[in-house]
């Protein structure tokens, strides 16, 4: 039973991920004692990593988010290869989540040393302040907190993890406020050329969207990105210049995206990681205080050898294992849920993807893969009558949407050509070169409110290699959500008849389309934007909330469980920047808690 | 059996790429030796012989789409990437003035100027 790491901590973290990561640094910044428990593999690490992780992307078959990283039996992931569509309409899912709802889930995540932030694209805009009332619409919840009471932490969040953007542009096209004087640490990242395709044939123009009583005007916003862009003065940039090597999902060739690792990088020798370290259970004693958690060490990726089962104590236990494998750790654990809502309001950001074709090269599948966006969907009246959404311009054509230009190719080469058999030779050269550069894509983030149907839960009956349950979900998309989807197809045949463009969107069943569904007699599909949220949702009661507003369970004094699951509602933006600006919130009042325990005399010296 | 040179020559009809360009990948001896070790030295011989006939037609397809794409891919399988140098050097991205996503950087901003035109 004994381990390295045995003995007394200050802290015990579980998941060295996003949030994970943010906390442990803060933490062991104030000299707090912090053990990290990080069930996915760690190695190998540094350059010769990173390089290994690039030469694993570049020759992976299928270039999904988890193709450069390794991944463990022992700690399984989702992945969006697990989805597939039947083609009579509805799905199927092969992979370590259990699906059951009427429609899927269609995010993955990754369970790894750095966790999903390894893997993220690095877009890390704030949320507007009328997103933390988006109950007074009528739909989802309202916050504990405001936009004023994060707003220092958001800056916060921004110069830890980097953030490139124009705080003039923020403030007057999102309408986000900020103290005087203000800049983010980083220059903007320059737009495409596309975005400038765009913002010259679209600016001033307005579309109708059909909730809408007056026409919305257009105009494309750039936005924040996790990604280095020329320093401000007084900023130290780490890593290179974002350079354009247009694959941030899932790798950064370049290191100019910001990951989990580089936090990592800073923390101070009282934090320790264990990795290959599963937390199975959070222990909690008749008091209803965390004392410590149970976890099984492994060896091996495909096949678990060398397990041993392990306990850890501390004065203070912080899940960080994201949103859903916390739900499903608290639920494990039988903790946190006196209201019930452990493990419900699971949302995530479906997205409407609609392509085309514009009458000019623009420069496809190069930069960063958005930009920038279109923001006057995500605000205002309207939200009382359809979920709103963030329109981002994709400079990746139809990667999304379709898959890569590899695709294009085996059509034109199994069906081109005037009898059908196959294009081949110079006009072949010809199609593709045309083609596939005047490739675009809109990525319509549809807001979906908290619903405590929406859920995870955890079956006996299905359980991983560890032994451990895996998550069972329940997940569907409200008619809040489908009108949104309406309306967002509505401004999309809009956007493509002032671009002039080719729409290419169809949606059909079959297996590329496991979100396939019908809506008013018509055909729609999402993807999923992998921000799962909600599953330990903050609120300011016990009664119907899990955490309050540090993120600390009402029922456990010293538990707290950070992520985007604790978010009430997931909003418009990328939830990531929000998540980071809670988990730095948290981390000062952790810091606070100690000491008051540090004072009666509960810490261990 | 069929050289290398048919090899090309056939490619090259295949691609809509000229020998020479289709040498300046770097490629052709890997590919050559791909094409060889999957499809075997006769249904080769067919091809070179006449690469846009009906007789070798998913050969054919297999053959351009590994030039275009860097990976091997027949009806029905999951494509091999052959390394990563054949996926940056795959010639769809040539074919539009554009580079293969994660490979050989470019300069900050480099996505803002207007794009190359193709051919
Ligand atoms: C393809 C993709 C693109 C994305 N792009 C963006 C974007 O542009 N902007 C944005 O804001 N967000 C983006 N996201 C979302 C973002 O990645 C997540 O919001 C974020 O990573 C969540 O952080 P987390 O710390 O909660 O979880 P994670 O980052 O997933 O970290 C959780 C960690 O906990 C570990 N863990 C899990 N279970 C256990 C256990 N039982 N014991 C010990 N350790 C455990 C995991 O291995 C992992 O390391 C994207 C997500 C995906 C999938
Ligand atoms: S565009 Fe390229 S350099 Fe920039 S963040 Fe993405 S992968 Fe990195």
């Amino acid at each position: 039973m004994s381990a390295p790491e045995a003995g007394r901590w200050d802290v015990i973290v579980v998941g060295a991920g996003f949030a994970g990561s943010l906390v442990a640094q803060r933490l062991g910044d104030q000299g707090w004692r912090v053990l990290v428990l990080e069930a996915g593999q760690g190695e190998p690490e540094g350059a010769a990593g990173h390089r290994a992780a690039v030469e694993a992307y570049r020759s992976a078959a299928v270039k999904v988010p988890n193709a450069p990283y390794r991944t463990t039996a022992a700690a399984p992931s989702p992945s969006v290869l697990d989805l597939s569509g039947r083609a009579e309409g509805g799905y199927r899912s092969d992979g370590y989540v259990v699906q059951r709802g009427p429609l899927p889930y269609a995010s993955g995540y990754l369970r790894a040393n750095g966790g999903t932030g390894l893997a993220w694209t690095g877009l890390a805009p704030r949320m507007h302040p009328e997103d933390f009332r988006a109950g007074d619409f009528g739909h989802g919840r309202n916050w504990p907190i405001d936009y004023a009471e994060l707003e220092p932490y958001y800056r916060a969040a921004e110069r830890e993890i980097g953030v490139a953007a124009d705080v003039a542009e923020q403030r007057e096209a999102v309408g986000l406020p900020f103290p005087d004087g203000y800049a983010f640490p980083m220059r903007a990242i320059p737009r495409s050329h596309l975005d400038q395709v765009l913002a010259d044939a679209l600016d001033g123009k307005c579309v109708q969207d059909p909730a809408e009583e007056v026409p919305t005007p257009l105009r494309v916003v750039g936005t924040p990105h996790a990604r280095n862009g020329l320093p401000n003065p007084g900023y130290q940039l780490e890593g290179n210049l974002c350079s354009g090597h247009a694959s941030c999902v899932p790798i950064c060739p370049a290191q100019a995206k910001y990951t989990p690792l580089r936090t990592q990088a800073r923390w101070s020798a009282s934090v320790t990681l264990v990795t290959r370290a599963v937390v199975s259970r959070v222990r909690i004693d008749g008091n209803g205080r965390a004392t410590g958690v149970e976890y099984r060490t492994y060896e091996g990726d495909d096949h678990p050898t060398g397990i041993a089962e392990r306990r850890a104590d501390a004065a203070l236990v912080v899940l960080a294992a994201h949103a859903i494998e916390n739900a499903k750790l608290l639920l494990a654990s039988g903790a946190a849920n006196s209201s019930d809502q452990v493990g419900r309001n699971l949302m995530d950001h479906p997205v409407l993807l609609t392509w085309g074709l514009m009458p000019q090269q623009v420069g496809a599948y190069r930069g960063p893969g958005s930009t920038s966006g279109l923001e006057g969907f995500r605000f205002g009246a309207a939200r009382a009558r359809r979920a709103p959404f963030r329109v981002e311009i994709g400079n990746w054509g139809w990667t999304w949407a379709l898959g890569p230009p590899d695709l294009r190719v085996a059509e034109l080469l199994r069906s081109g050509g005037a009898a059908g058999r196959g294009l081949f030779g110079p006009e072949l050269r010809r199609t593709l070169g045309d083609r596939i550069g005047r490739e675009i894509a809109f990525q319509f983030e549809m807001e979906q409110e908290a619903d405590p149907a929406n859920r995870v839960t955890i079956d006996p009956r299905h359980r991983d290699a560890l032994g451990n349950p895996r998550p069972v979900l329940h997940y569907d998309l409200s008619e809040y959500v489908k009108r949104g989807i309406v309306a967002a197809k509505a401004v999309s045949d809009q956007l493509f008849a002032l671009l002039g463009a080719q729409d290419h969107t169809r949606f059909e069943p079959g297996p590329a389309w496991p979100g396939y569904f019908e809506y008013q007699g018509r055909p729609y599909a999402y993807r999923a934007a992998g921000h799962g949220a909600g599953t330990h949702i903050m609120g300011d009661s016990p009664a119907d909330s899990v955490v309050d507003a540090w993120q600390r369970c009402w029922d456990h004094p010293n538990l707290y469980a950070v992520g985007c699951g604790s978010m009430p509602t997931v909003a418009t933006s990328n939830p990531s920047l929000t998540m980071a600006a809670l988990a730095l919130r948290s981390a000062e009042r952790i810091h606070h808690d100690l000491q008051g325990l540090a004072r009666e005399g509960a810490l261990s010296p | 059996m069929a050289s290398i040179d048919e090899f090309i020559a056939a490619s090259a009809e295949l691609t809509g790429f000229g020998g020479a360009e289709l040498w300046a990948t770097g490629m052709a001896e890997v590919y050559w030796a791909v094409v060889l070790e999957e499809a075997g030295a006769a249904a080769v011989g067919r091809l070179v012989a006449e690469p846009l006939g009906e007789g070798e037609r998913e050969l054919a397809r297999a053959v351009a789409g590994l030039w275009y794409l860097g990976s091997w891919s027949v009806a029905g399988g999951v494509p091999v990437v052959v390394s990563s140098a054949a996926y940056e050097r795959g010639l769809v991205w040539r074919a539009f003035g554009g580079q293969a996503p994660g490979t050989g950087p470019r300069g900050h901003g480099s996505w803002t100027v207007e794009p190359e035109r193709s051919r």
